[in-house]
């Protein structure tokens, strides 16, 4: 054995001993699972009441059950796709296109929801294929303070899980790197829970012209959107 | 099965309404695997398939749409200037779904494949996204009702049709035509919050400084970064490590902030940030950023 | 009448006598090492007080007894003679050879008269001697568990881990140097987080195969309770603490919770969590142990155990400890896989 050798041997025998040294004083339990698929969301929808005075119509609404354990960030937004009624709608008054629900000929009932994210507020469901829609953005920079303003998101979110989205993740009291804070900006909602509808008629009856009669209908699309 | 998707109609008049009960059901199909990533080439046909999974205890009707592709991203995402060559193009003219639709049995899992016919001109990097909609179910004794009542002009009737989506992305990078590439243009440090506030905070303990790598995507695909951002003192002892996680899709031409927040302890010292992000094909970037902090923990300009 | 007098005389004598011999000896204090090697001279200072009226000779005899079976009786040999003057407090360092079998072995001095060779008194010492080569060694069995596949919900794994460790490491003061076993997992190399996320998430636990996401890991063994009379849990009988129940598994609610928005005492539960090495700091309270010595920390020490032992199990006898997880929303689906590392560590 040459000089070389001699070092290599012993520098390994010296490793040799300090790696028994160390494994005496720890030992390893190696642990593994795997999550099955939660299957997905479960919506039961029940329209069952009338749209009859101005205002706000609760017209129904829909139970939410099981659960989804997509990789997040992960979002369920929702938004109306009247395209196709947009087409034959003929456009004659197209100010506010295609907000809620559409009548073939012109006309439009603005459709709302609620849930226990939104709390006791109403917000309405846009329409994907409005100009003015913007798709999901997380997080809004944040400026020293790291108090975050309400609304920073601008898609109509129903929940979610994001952990980069600075509004979900500070929590109850809108501040940042405070104890309350929710790590993962999990806003999902735990099931079974109800999304309300209502639809918005006009509050004067005399021009209730402005809600011609006729058929009303919409595509109303709840999207999950995971990690891209 | 147009009937089928009407889960809702209500018939109001203007002074009277008159309404159906109607219950409808919906279910979330499962999609694996949540996206594709191919690499195809030029003026090839090439295959790619989706499994649905139904976990629910009814039939799932599942329909598939092709859509343009659009980025999903964070408000700190600078997009390219328009007509970079390098910008990441939409392919959905080039997907063809097997079926329009679909049908899977309760517990089970269908395969459902997609052609993806590719140009000859075809180069760099193509995306587009395949939305899988699940459309309710309803009586369709309900709606007979209703379509026997239409006759009245008086009457108005709602019909939402209620669909639940489930949208997955295709990146195509072609062949012998992409390369991964990035720059670190910049390193930030900001604080997170104000004297003002730790001081009147009871649960603030401690400033925290977002330590941010500005990151520019110079190749023509799209990278998912990963590193860490290495905190040394000034006699170069080791502080902290903190992971940068893994990005989502930072598009060509893109720039891209990637913050790091660390809580900042309350001594003056001054400190060196090692900003080490990793691309993929062994493509490590480095960059530098010192910032010293005040005896409150707050960064001294 | 005389005969009755000398009589009186004779009983009052020999009470007196009796007294001076036995009862008037009093123990003050005693020190002696906590630790000793195998073979190894062991100094043993035993302060008296001779509160009779004559002097004492005496000679010591020092019991070494062992838990259970094993009983070693050593005399000092060869005997040296001492006295005890009276009316006098005095200090006595008497040396004895430690036995070569290791073990924890409880230490009394019992002082024999020099002329009747019958014992006067016992000092019994308040603390126990371990003598034993400096060792550290542990082992876990099973060391490979799989929770198999999970949907939503709170899973405990229903076999217990025997842990079997020996640990032995005296210190240059002669006492027993603290220790504990910690638990850890050691996910540095596997768990990357994702990008921008505002507050790092948790390392700890079980990591996703893509690196991104973890499932949090508890344990629990008998150290950690539940308190029975406020839980009406005996986990010494019954076995773990339910996971279902959030008392055990988030801690008790506390004054200011409303339905709305909960708040539990974390410090007080018995399914803790176990953190990843790149959490812990030097402070002992971001460690997680399972069992040790530690008396600096004051988490269990009372009256009736002034080292803070809470070893549940005389080495090298294994103790058991469980393990449980949650998967909630958070939890993506897919495999994970973690290590956790049992270390014994003595600071």
């Amino acid at each position: 054995m040459n000089q070389k050798g001699k070092i290599f041997t012993g520098i390994m025998i010296i490793l040799a001993i300090c790696q028994s040294l160390l494994a005496s004083t720890t030992s390893e339990v190696y642990i593994s699972c795997t999550v099955a698929s939660f299957g997905g969301y479960i919506f039961k929808g029940y329209i069952n009441a009338p749209a009859n005075k101005p205002g706000r119509n609760i017209i129904g609404y829909i139970d939410v059950e099981g659960a989804a354990n997509e990789p997040y960030p992960w979002i369920m937004r929702v938004y109306t796709d009247n395209k196709n009624y947009q087409a034959t709608a003929g456009a004659i008054h197209q100010e506010k296109p295609s907000i809620g629900l559409i009548r073939k000929g012109g006309g439009h009932l603005p459709l709302q929801f609620n849930t226990p994210n939104t709390g006791e507020e109403w917000v309405y469901i846009p329409d994907i294929n409005n100009k003015d829609h913007y798709t999901y953005f997380a997080v809004r920079d944040m400026g020293p303070g790291a108090t975050i303003p309400g609304d920073s998101t601008r898609d109509t979110v129903v929940m979610g899980i994001d952990p980069r989205n600075a509004e979900w993740v500070a929590g109850r009291d809108s501040i940042l790197f405070t104890d309350d804070d929710n790590i993962y900006g999990d806003i999902s909602i735990a099931t079974p829970f109800t999304i309300k509808l209502a639809v918005m008629l006009p509050k004067d009856t005399r021009e209730f012209k402005k809600t011609p009669a006729g058929k009303y209908s919409t595509k109303l699309i709840f999207e999950i959107i995971s990690e891209p | 099965m147009k009937t089928q998707r009407y889960f809702s109609i209500i018939s109001l008049c203007l002074a009277l309404m008159i309404l159906f009960s109607i219950s409808f059901s919906a279910f979330a199909v499962v999609v694996e695997p949540s996206r594709h990533e191919i690499t195809v080439s030029a003026g090839t046909t090439t295959q790619v398939s989706f499994s649905l999974i139904n976990n629910t205890s009814e039939i799932m009707n599942i329909a598939s749409l092709v859509k343009p592709y659009f980025p999903l991203a964070t408000e700190t995402a600078i997009p390219p200037e328009k007509d970079s060559p390098n910008a990441i193009k939409s392919c959905e003219t080039w997907i063809t779904p097997e079926l329009d639709s679909v049908q899977v049995n309760p517990g089970e899992s269908k395969e459902f494949s997609l052609s993806i016919q590719v140009p000859e001109k075809a180069s760099g990097e193509y995306a587009a996204y395949i939305s899988f909609d699940q459309s309710g179910d309803v009586d369709d004794s309900q709606i007979q009702k209703l379509l026997d009542n239409e006759t009245q002009e008086a009457i108005t009737g709602m019909e939402i049709d209620l669909v639940l989506r489930r949208s997955v992305p295709i990146y195509l990078f072609i062949d012998k035509t992409t390369e991964i590439n990035a720059e670190i243009v910049d390193a930030t440090s900001t604080d997170m919050s104000t004297e003002e506030i730790t001081e009147s905070n009871f649960d603030y303990i401690n400033n925290y400084i977002k330590i941010a790598a500005i990151l520019k995507n110079t190749g023509s695909r799209h990278i998912r970064a990963q590193g860490s951002i290495v905190l040394l003192d000034e006699t170069g002892n080791l502080i902290d490590t903190l992971p940068t996680g893994i990005t989502w899709p930072i598009l060509p031409g893109y720039t891209e902030t990637i913050p790091v927040y660390w809580k900042s302890p309350k001594k003056s010292a001054t400190y060196l940030a090692i900003i080490n992000i990793e691309l993929g094909d062994d493509i490590i970037l480095q960059h530098e950023l010192k910032f010293s902090v005040d005896e409150k923990g707050f960064l001294v300009q | 009448m005389k005969s009755i007098r000398s009589l009186i005389c004779l009983i009052v004598f020999s009470v007196l006598f009796c007294s001076a011999s036995y009862a008037d000896l009093i123990h003050r204090s005693h020190f002696y090492q906590k630790t000793a090697l195998p073979n190894q001279s062991i100094q043993v200072t035993v302060r008296l007080f001779n509160s009779g009226p004559a002097n004492i000779q005496f000679y010591p005899a020092i019991t070494l007894t062992a838990e259970s079976v094993r009983s070693y009786e050593i005399y000092e040999s060869p005997v040296s003679f001492y006295s005890i003057m009276n009316q006098q407090g005095n200090s006595y360092t008497f040396t004895v050879r430690a036995p070569a079998d290791e073990g924890v072995y409880s230490v009394s001095v019992t002082i024999i008269d020099r002329f009747t060779d019958t014992p006067i008194t016992t000092c019994f010492g308040s603390f126990p001697i371990t003598i034993g080569n400096p060792t550290q060694a542990i082992s876990a069995h099973p060391s490979q568990l799989n929770f198999g596949k999970l949907h939503l919900g709170r899973f405990m794994y229903p076999i217990p881990i025997k842990v079997r460790y020996r640990i032995f490491i005296p210190n240059k003061l002669g006492d027993i140097q603290p220790w504990c076993l910690r638990l850890y997992t050691d996910n540095a190399n596997k768990f990357k987080g994702l990008k921008g996320a505002v507050r790092q998430l948790p390392a700890g636990g079980l990591v996703h195969s893509s690196g991104k996401y973890t499932i949090p890991l508890k344990f629990w063994n008998l150290n950690w309770g539940p308190e029975v009379h406020s839980s009406g849990w005996d986990a010494s009988v019954q076995g773990p603490p339910p996971v279902e129940k959030d008392l055990f598994w988030k801690g008790a609610l506390l004054d200011e919770s409303t339905p709305d928005h909960p708040v539990y005492d974390h410090d007080r539960k018995p399914w803790l969590r176990i953190p990843d090495y790149s959490e812990m700091t030097v402070d002992p309270h971001s460690w997680r142990r399972a069992v040790g010595q530690y008396p600096y920390d004051g988490q269990f020490v009372n009256p009736t155990n002034p080292g803070g032992d809470y070893q549940l199990s005389v080495q090298p006898n294994p103790f058991e400890l469980y393990f449980a997880i949650e998967v909630d929303p958070t939890s993506v689906r897919g495999k994970y896989s973690g290590r956790v590392v049992l270390e014994l560590f003595s600071p």
